[in-house]
């Protein structure tokens, strides 16, 4: 009566060792952990030109014999935005209040948002782009002068600032 | 004032100018970009013409006053413009002797663009003026040219090659 | 006989107690996974004109596992309900296992490959880097609008 007494113990071992391998084979899982990690986005709002200056000069090709009016254009310079904000618009205008010859202004091809209208610049700030919000893109700038022959030679030095602002 | 409130008051100062002074940052960073635009007119002075070439036939006489009839073209038409001052418009002919008679005068001509001579005779290559007193402006006026010939001249062919320019007075 | 088994038992259970025991023990020594470093938070404040906002790494957190008994990996999995834009993670200084490529932390995704072919001999514990990146596009928005992402990042350390 003893002897089977004896092989209990072994026999109850192999049990707990087998039935524990197998919980393990069936859940496969050691064990878990977690954090939070927290993304925040600031609003961001960016506006820049590549080109700091520009000049433009009426030269003999833009006059025409007979024609009072000359004019010059340069669509050298480029503007590029960036926000994440919505309902953004650019507006445009020039330090010089009273210059002696016209200049326009007008974003051409941008590749978000839409062109507003030529505007011819002034110290009132004019759209210059309009639904600009939520996105990054580029237009080219295009200045368009205006002399007439009967204003006589002479320059503007314009400051003209773009600004992202709520549409 | 105590020492340890004058440190508070300082303490908010400073952080207020910190704000105020981040604030205008992000304004100057983000917000605007500047551009300085320079426009520059130098003096400018264009002449054009409409017509590179004509011709005038005298093919007339009369027989009782015993002249040819002369033969005239206004078809021509010049173009000026010029944003400087006291300028003129002058012509001159490739013809040093010419055997006919060739005359030219401004008709038309734009108000307040310029104030045309009394008729030009080519009879020799010397610069004349045409038009004077063009100042800061555009204008246009018609070419009339006009050609004669004395009966003793006889039948023949002679080439003008006219130049007009515009310069200064 | 049955007194002679109780009897018997009365010794085995003692040693089954302390096997239970010891196991016990060395569990409670160090989790199989244990992030380290605490909750963190990536700012993106700035970006290019044209471009895009610059995103943001972090590497402030750490995950510390343990060798299993068998060949093991590591998962890991988000939850952000409402998530605007992009996280990502992946294990940097990695000895003990082969580093996954980057994971893009999506709300709603599966468990992910994060580490694997983890050895289960040679070593007790190791620890590795996490490294987070966080971007977002202009068009994404921004958190004054949206609000923050939040995510709760779950590892698992299971056998492979």
């Amino acid at each position: 009566m003893k002897r089977p007494a004896r092989l209990l113990f072994p026999v109850l071992l192999s049990v707990y060792v087998l039935a524990a391998s197998s919980e393990s084979v069936q859940a496969q899982t050691y064990g878990s952990d977690f954090h939070r990690v927290t993304v925040t986005v600031a609003t961001i709002t960016l506006l820049q030109t590549n080109i700091g200056s520009i000049n433009l000069s009426i030269t003999g090709s833009s006059v025409i014999a007979g024609q009072d009016l000359m004019t010059v254009s340069d669509q050298s310079s480029t503007l590029l935005w960036g926000t994440n904000s919505s309902g953004k618009k650019v507006t445009v205008r020039t330090n010089l209040a009273a210059p002696k010859y016209s200049l326009k202004v007008a974003a051409i091809n941008p590749t978000s948002g839409t062109a507003a209208s030529e505007v011819t610049l002034s110290t009132t700030s004019t759209d210059f782009l309009l639904n600009i919000g939520r996105s990054s893109g580029s237009c080219a700038i295009r200045y368009t002068a205006l002399a007439l022959a009967s204003q006589g030679t002479g320059s503007d030095v314009h400051t003209i600032t773009f600004t992202i602002t709520n549409q | 004032m105590k020492p340890k409130r004058i440190s508070i008051l300082l303490q908010v100062l400073l952080v207020f100018v910190t704000v105020l002074a981040l604030l205008e940052t992000a304004h100057a960073q983000g917000a605007s970009a500047r551009q300085v635009v320079t426009l520059e007119v130098l003096e400018l002075n264009r002449i054009d013409i409409n017509m590179m070439s004509l011709t005038l036939t005298i093919q007339d006489a009369n027989a009782q006053a015993g002249i040819t009839i002369p033969a005239a073209n206004s078809d021509g038409v010049l173009f000026w413009t010029t944003n400087g001052e006291n300028k003129k418009i002058t012509v001159a002919s490739s013809n040093a002797s010419p055997r006919f008679e060739l005359k030219l005068m401004a008709v038309d001509v734009t108000p307040r663009a310029g104030v045309p001579v009394p008729e030009i005779i080519f009879n020799d290559t010397q610069t004349k003026d045409f038009i004077t007193g063009v100042t800061k402006t555009s204008g246009r006026c018609q070419i009339r040219y006009t050609a004669s010939a004395p009966i003793q001249a006889g039948v023949g062919r002679e080439t003008y090659v006219i130049t007009y320019t515009i310069t200064g007075s | 006989m049955l007194t002679a088994i109780i009897r018997s038992l009365r010794g085995q259970t003692l040693a089954l107690s302390v096997l239970v025991i010891v196991l016990a023990s060395e569990t409670s020594q160090a989790q199989p996974v244990d992030v380290r470093g605490g909750n963190q938070t990536l700012s993106i404040t700035t970006g290019f004109a044209g471009g895009e906002p610059v995103a943001v790494t972090n590497t402030n957190s750490a995950l510390r596992y343990r060798r299993q008994a068998q060949t093991s990996k590591i998962t890991v999995r988000t939850s952000c309900p409402g998530q605007n834009f992009n996280l990502s993670v992946e294990a940097q200084g990695v000895t003990r296992g082969v580093a996954a490529p980057a994971v893009q932390l999506v709300n709603g995704m599966l468990d992910t490959d994060f580490i694997v072919n983890i050895p289960n001999s040679g070593f007790r514990q190791t620890t590795v880097t996490l490294l987070y990146t966080a971007s977002a596009t202009f068009a994404q928005g921004n958190s004054a609008e949206f609000g923050n992402d939040v995510h709760t990042v779950t590892y698992t350390i299971l056998a492979q």
